[in-house]
């Protein structure tokens, strides 16, 4: 099923290869049917989009960065102190 | 041994405060947001500290075989892993469990209807800031088997590379995609149980 011209052909095989509709490694024509499902499908163009907005939405989770590492810092310090 | 991670070792294991606060400005991040998603509250920072400790007393053994900063992951990573041993942390439900397949008839089509979310998906990148979704998805993201957890924290939220997450987790580039695949995939049924019009 790797690069399969029906790799989006189902419903299935859209949301197993959800990640490939826009990878440059699979042929046009492939990722064009791929859209073209996505035109006539509506529950395959809402699982796209909900899917490409919960990866998005990942990055958002990341916590602030850290002002000072000091915890890696003492850590540092008291394990030159102990070399 | 990458050249960088060569010089940074040497300059380490010299005792080069500056050197390690390289290191550490590059890991730090990712290292916390690992061990915040894999062990209580109360230990993350006592793991994080273990780690440095733990790198740093190795170090004289590092070989190369990945990057340093994966490298100081998979430490974090075995570390955190070792905590929730000791304290009998049940993770869960099992890795290999693929998304919901009867979702799908026998032909490939779906069997109920994707329901549409009360946050609207038509701009994906407006959506995705919605405190609504992002407190949904924090939780989703907290019930997702570890391996799942781990693949999906380090690529989609610190945004290491695959490779870079595969070696960390000691797995080929091809079972960290279908990890990081399957982990997606839970994260928006999740959501659309959460968010999902009735
Ligand atoms: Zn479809």
């Amino acid at each position: 099923m790797e690069h399969s011209p029906l790799m989006f052909f189902t419903c299935r095989d859209l949301a197993r290869n959800v990640e490939r509709l826009e990878d440059s490694t699979v042929p046009v024509l492939h990722r064009w049917l791929g859209r073209a499902h996505l035109l006539w499908c509506r529950n395959c163009s809402r699982f796209v989009k909900q899917y490409r907005t919960t990866v998005l939405a990942l990055k958002h989770l990341q916590a602030p960065a850290p002002e000072q590492n000091l915890s890696a810092l003492v850590a540092f310090r008291a394990w030159r102190r102990r070399a | 041994m990458h050249d960088d991670d060569a010089r940074l070792v040497t300059a380490l294991l010299a005792g080069d405060e500056a050197a390690f606060t390289t290191l550490s400005l590059s890991v730090q991040r990712p290292l916390s947001g690992l061990v915040r998603r894999l062990v209580s509250e109360a230990a993350v920072e006592d793991v994080v500290q273990q780690t440095w400790l733990t790198v740093l007393s190795s170090l004289a053994r590092f070989e190369g075989r990945s990057r340093l900063s994966t490298w100081v992951l998979q430490i974090g990573l075995n570390l955190a892993r070792a905590v929730n041993r000791s304290a009998g942390r049940e993770e869960p439900l099992s890795d290999d469990e693929a998304p919901a397949e009867e979702r799908f008839t026998a032909v490939g089509r779906w069997s109920q209807p994707v329901r549409e979310w009360v946050v609207s998906t038509d701009d994906p990148e407006r959506a995705a800031s919605n405190r609504q979704l992002l407190t949904a998805l924090d939780r989703a993201l907290q019930e997702l088997p570890e391996k799942q957890r781990v693949a999906v924290t380090l690529c989609d939220v610190e945004g290491l590379l695959p490779r870079e997450a595969a070696e960390v987790l000691g797995v080929e580039d091809g079972s960290l995609r279908v990890v990081l695949h399957r982990g997606r995939t839970k994260l928006r049924e999740s959501l659309e149980r959460s968010l999902g019009r009735v």
